[in-house]
């Protein structure tokens, strides 16, 4: 530094001194010229003489500054060559050396006198042109360095790095060249080996099969091997520069930080816990050792990681399983012992010392013999049981400490080593003593059960015998009973056959009735037309005659009618307010007529206590008195015919208040013969055939009157004696009031359909309530439904008696619904709507849709009951 | 003298009732349903209407109750007042269908067999109480 500031000093002090002394030849040679020469050329000349002066100075200058700053003398060089580490030597132009220096004698082997003056070829290994190339390339930087091959003297080959320059004569030509070179075998080398190492060691570093993970001093993660990854399930980011702490719970890392791994410098093997990326803990066996830089301060560590976590848990299935196995030898309802290869009892169960009656001290490595009875013992040592392997068992017996023998059941088991060798034996000892004596027992029974069974067989064979006989019975009985459907079908067809003619009988007489009304219409209506008309007392008496006969036709057409309804069971009977008093008088009224010629008393006399109103049919009952009252005219010709009405009796019946009443038709007719009594009420029946010619009549009367009093519950009788008179007698039962009767009546009538199957489809709740408090009483199975299809499927599941409809359900209308099942499903069962009244179109949609009946809404009891009543008796 | 129009099926109980009706009435005869109602039709359009119809009950095809039921509904698109309605009798064997009738609307009735004074004295009353 000083010397460059000196340098620097001298150039600006020279620069300073030529400035001076170029000014100063100029005012020279200004003067000199201005004498000699015109002033404009020595102007000229003076600055070139100057300048000349100058430049020849700096000349000089340069050529002695490049002496003094690159000079060395030979000796200098030479000394210098032979004390440098590196081999060097100089070239002339044709390539042969011309100094050789100490260092590169001892790199290549060669002697300085053994190369001067030799081409600087003759050691270079072939093909390392790089060596001496200097020359061939004039183009070549004028420094490089580069490494090559050398043959050594002794045929060695050793790696050199080189470096050449020109040598340049003070012209600047080049007269030559130098090379240095060293020898850089042993440092690559020790390069190479240090990378193979480096190599393998990244090598076991990442296909290591333990995790490890380097980390710099301030406990980040620097480094990682791929199984570190695959431990802690972490990517490469997630890694890095992670702290350490981060990869471990917080009490885990604790424990690390107190194992201080820093000062100790290492730890291995340790067990501790690690946090995946997903949060999931694993086990891990760790070794954690510090490295440290060359100064021994920390900078950094190392840690080797191992998954143990399936190894973990592998220890804690064991644990439990072992724990189980203990649990289980130790709660052994049988003694289990183990002894050594000795024989010696080393090992046993609570259950061996309850068993064995000892303790402890009285077991523990005692000999093994010491439990069995001494025989025993012997049989079982001699038969070397040692050799036998797991599974052999055998019975023996043993000594309680009380000296109790017990007989034993012994399992082995056998453990041997890998010698072969039996390492311990372990015994399952099951108390068979009870075993025995049962056994012994058994033998006992068992001959008995195989004599009972003989006598068995014997008795099986005798009930083999029993049960043909029975199986034929039964097959007698099956045919009787087949025999019995039979006539019970044609019985039942028998009965059919016979209703049906009954009916068709029926069917006959009330067509007749009518076809023969109608002319009878014609006859009797012009006779009457033809009476207007004047006619002589021949023809009037003639038209009286027809006038009667179709009268009297007409009315055993119109009896024959009633009767035939009366006895069909077609009447109705009604419930209509009666008069008695009225009713009578009335009925008086219209025979009177009769008698107008006849000279016979006619009355009648009615109890008062009779009220004025009583419930019943009063046109049957008006008829019945006719019938009566006009039969006693008729068959008396003088006296009297009385009528009394009498109350009987005043009961109180579930259904109200009835009052039974006593009527009396009293005649001082010809009286009727006791034998003809019992026929009187007979159809076609009159007390003799003969009176019909006298009296005409058409026989049937009176059975219509036994039929219509019957029907409302009442009897009736005759009491006569022939020439005196006749009583016909009659108690019929009439209500005070209907409305309770009514009302129990229905429900009586219910009680008569037991199981009656009632289904309701109405989507109102309210209206489904009403249903069941009507049906609430009676017997009738009730069922109800919300909609159309549930109807429908209510319908497909089981049969219905009765189903009540409101024609407005949801899903499916009831008139739709209604249609399907008639239709489509082809059931048959009564259906009713529920309408609203105002609504005709539907009611005519219903009919359509194959309803039976209707009820409006709002529905009554009444109503209700009344329709269950009318269908379910057609059913029955 | 009224007109009269009498239906019946049966020959005989027509001229029953148009004798028994001679003094009082010029009767029609229809014999079935169809009959009835397109007399009843004409007579309206002809603008001279019966004063009543005897309508028997029992008939092949349209019956009296189907005829009367018809003219009833046939009167309330006409849109005419129930007392001016025309008297309609129903002649009958039975009392019984007589009872469906009542309910459509007819007006009396006339048990078969006729007795021609009752006939002419229900008549009479009916139609002389319209007057």
């Amino acid at each position: 530094m000083l010397q460059k500031l000196k340098f620097f000093f001298f150039l600006i002090a020279e620069g300073l001194g030529l400035a001076l002394a170029a000014s100063f030849f100029y005012l020279f040679f200004l003067m000199l010229s201005t004498f000699i020469l015109p002033p404009e050329i020595s102007f000229f000349f003076s600055a070139a003489a100057s300048s000349a002066l100058l430049g020849g100075y700096f000349l000089f200058r340069v050529k002695r500054n490049r002496n003094s700053f690159f000079h060395f003398s030979p000796e200098q060089e030479k000394s210098l060559q032979a004390i440098l580490p590196a081999g060097i030597f100089t070239v002339d132009l044709k390539r042969r050396i011309t100094s050789w220096n100490a260092a590169a004698q001892e790199i290549t082997g060669y002697s300085a006198h053994e190369v001067i003056g030799q081409p600087c070829t003759i050691f270079v290994k072939n093909p390392c042109q790089e060596f001496c190339s200097l020359y061939d390339d004039k183009t070549l930087k004028s420094v490089h360095a580069s490494e090559c091959v050398i043959r050594r003297k002794d045929g060695q080959e050793r790696y050199i790095l080189k470096r050449a320059d020109y040598i340049r004569d003070h012209r600047g030509n080049i007269v030559g060249g130098i090379e240095s070179f060293e020898d850089i075998t042993d440092r690559r080398e020790s390069e190479k080996r240090l990378k193979d190492s480096e190599e393998r060691f990244r090598t076991i570093f990442e296909n290591s099969a333990v995790g490890i993970t380097v980390a710099d001093r301030k406990e980040r993660l620097i480094s990682w091997n791929k199984h570190a990854q695959q431990i802690l399930g972490m990517e490469d980011n997630d890694l890095y520069l992670r702290p350490a702490k981060s990869l471990y719970p917080q009490e885990e890392w604790e424990k690390i930080r107190a194992m201080n791994i820093r000062q100790e410098g290492f730890r291995l093997n340790f067990e501790t816990v690690m946090i995946r990326k997903d949060q999931a803990t694993i086990d891990v066996d760790a070794s954690v050792s510090i490295l440290k830089d060359g100064d021994g301060n920390v900078s950094g560590s190392i840690a080797v990681i191992r998954d143990i976590t399936g190894r973990k848990l592998h220890e804690q299935i064991l644990k439990e399983s072992e724990a189980k196995f203990r649990s289980i030898f130790e709660n052994s309802a049988i003694a289990i012992i183990v002894s050594d290869k000795n024989n010696r009892l080393i090992s046993w169960n609570r259950f061996t010392e309850q068993f064995l009656g000892k303790g402890y001290d009285d077991l523990y490595f005692q000999h093994i013999s010491s439990i069995y009875t001494p025989e025993e013992w012997k049989r079982i040592s001699e038969s070397d049981l040692r050799h036998q392997e797991t599974g052999h068992h055998y019975e023996s017996k043993m000594v309680r400490r009380d000296g109790n023998v017990v007989d034993v059941d012994v399992s082995l088991a056998v453990t041997r080593n890998d010698a072969g060798e039996v390492v311990r034996t372990i015994g399952f000892i099951r108390d068979i003593t009870d075993r025995k004596k049962i056994e012994n027992d058994l033998r006992i029974v068992n001959r008995d059960l195989l004599d009972n069974e003989r006598a068995l067989r014997t008795l099986l064979e005798d009930l083999n015998r029993t049960h043909e006989k029975l199986k034929h019975a039964q097959a007698e009985l099956l045919q009787r009973q087949e025999e019995l459907i039979e006539r019970n079908k044609q019985e039942k067809t028998l009965r059919e056959q016979a209703e049906a003619a009954t009916h068709a009988k029926s069917d006959f007489l009330s067509n007749m009735s009518h076809e023969i009304r109608t002319p009878l219409n014609s006859i009797i209506g012009f006779s009457q037309l033809l009476r207007k008309i004047v006619l002589n007392e021949k023809e009037k008496k003639f038209l009286s005659i027809i006038e009667s006969s179709s009268q009297h036709l007409l009315n055993i057409v119109n009896n024959i009618l009633d009767y035939e309804k009366a006895i069909a069971g077609r009447i109705v009977l009604d419930e209509e307010p009666i008069n008695f008093n009225a009713l009578v008088r009335d009925v008086f009224k219209v025979v009177a007529g009769n008698v107008a010629n006849r000279s016979l008393e006619l009355g009648f006399d009615v109890d008062t206590r009779i009220p004025e109103v009583l419930y019943g049919d009063d046109m049957k009952i008006k008829q019945v008195l006719i019938n009566l009252v006009a039969n006693a005219v008729k068959f008396t010709k003088q006296g009297s015919v009385k009528l009394f009405a009498v109350v009987d009796g005043i009961r109180e019946e579930k259904t109200g208040k009835v009052y039974d009443l006593l009527v009396t038709i009293d005649d001082t007719g010809i009286g009727i013969p006791e034998e003809a009594q019992k026929k009187i009420f007979e159809q076609f029946t009159q007390a003799d055939n003969s009176t019909t010619r006298r009296f005409g009549g058409t026989g049937l009367g009176l059975s219509i009157c036994k039929a219509y009093i019957e029907l409302m519950g009442g009897k009736i009788w005759i009491e006569s004696q022939v020439g005196k008179g006749s009583k016909f007698i009659f108690k019929i039962p009439l209500y005070a009031s209907i409305e309770h009767k009514k009302a129990l009546e229905y429900q009586e009538r219910f009680l008569a359909f037991e199981n009656l199957t009632v289904l309701v489809a109405d989507d109102d709740l309210k209206r489904r309530d009403q249903f069941a408090a009507i049906l609430k009483d009676s017997k009738c199975l009730f069922v109800c439904v919300d909609d159309g299809q549930a109807l429908i499927d209510e319908v497909t599941k089981k049969p219905y008696d009765i189903c009540f409809v409101n024609i407005k359900l949801s899903k499916l209308t009831g008139v739709a619904a209604i249609q399907k099942i008639r239709f489509e499903l082809g059931k048959r069962m009564p259906i009713i709507a529920l309408t609203d009244a105002s609504f005709f179109m539907d009611k005519q949609n219903c009919l359509d849709a194959g309803m039976d009946d209707f009820v409006s809404i709002p529905i009554s009891a009444e109503k209700i009951k009344e329709k269950i009543y009318t269908y379910a008796k057609r059913k029955s | 003298m009224w007109r009269i129009l009498v239906v019946d099926d049966n020959p005989n109980n027509c001229m029953l009732l148009v004798s028994t009706l001679e003094d009082l009435a010029n009767c029609d005869i229809a014999e079935n349903g169809e009959d009835a109602l397109v007399a009843y039709d004409k007579s309206l359009e002809n603008k001279n209407p019966y004063h009543a119809i005897l309508l028997d009950i029992a008939m092949p095809g349209i019956d009296g109750v189907e005829v009367l039921r018809r003219i009833r509904s046939k009167e309330q698109q006409n849109n005419v007042l129930p007392e001016n309605a025309i008297p309609i009798f129903m002649v009958t064997a039975h009392k019984a269908p007589f009872m469906d009738s009542f309910n459509v609307g007819c007006d009396d009735y006339i048990l078969k067999p006729i007795e021609p004074d009752k006939v002419i004295a229900k008549i009479k009353d009916r139609l002389d109480g319209s007057k």
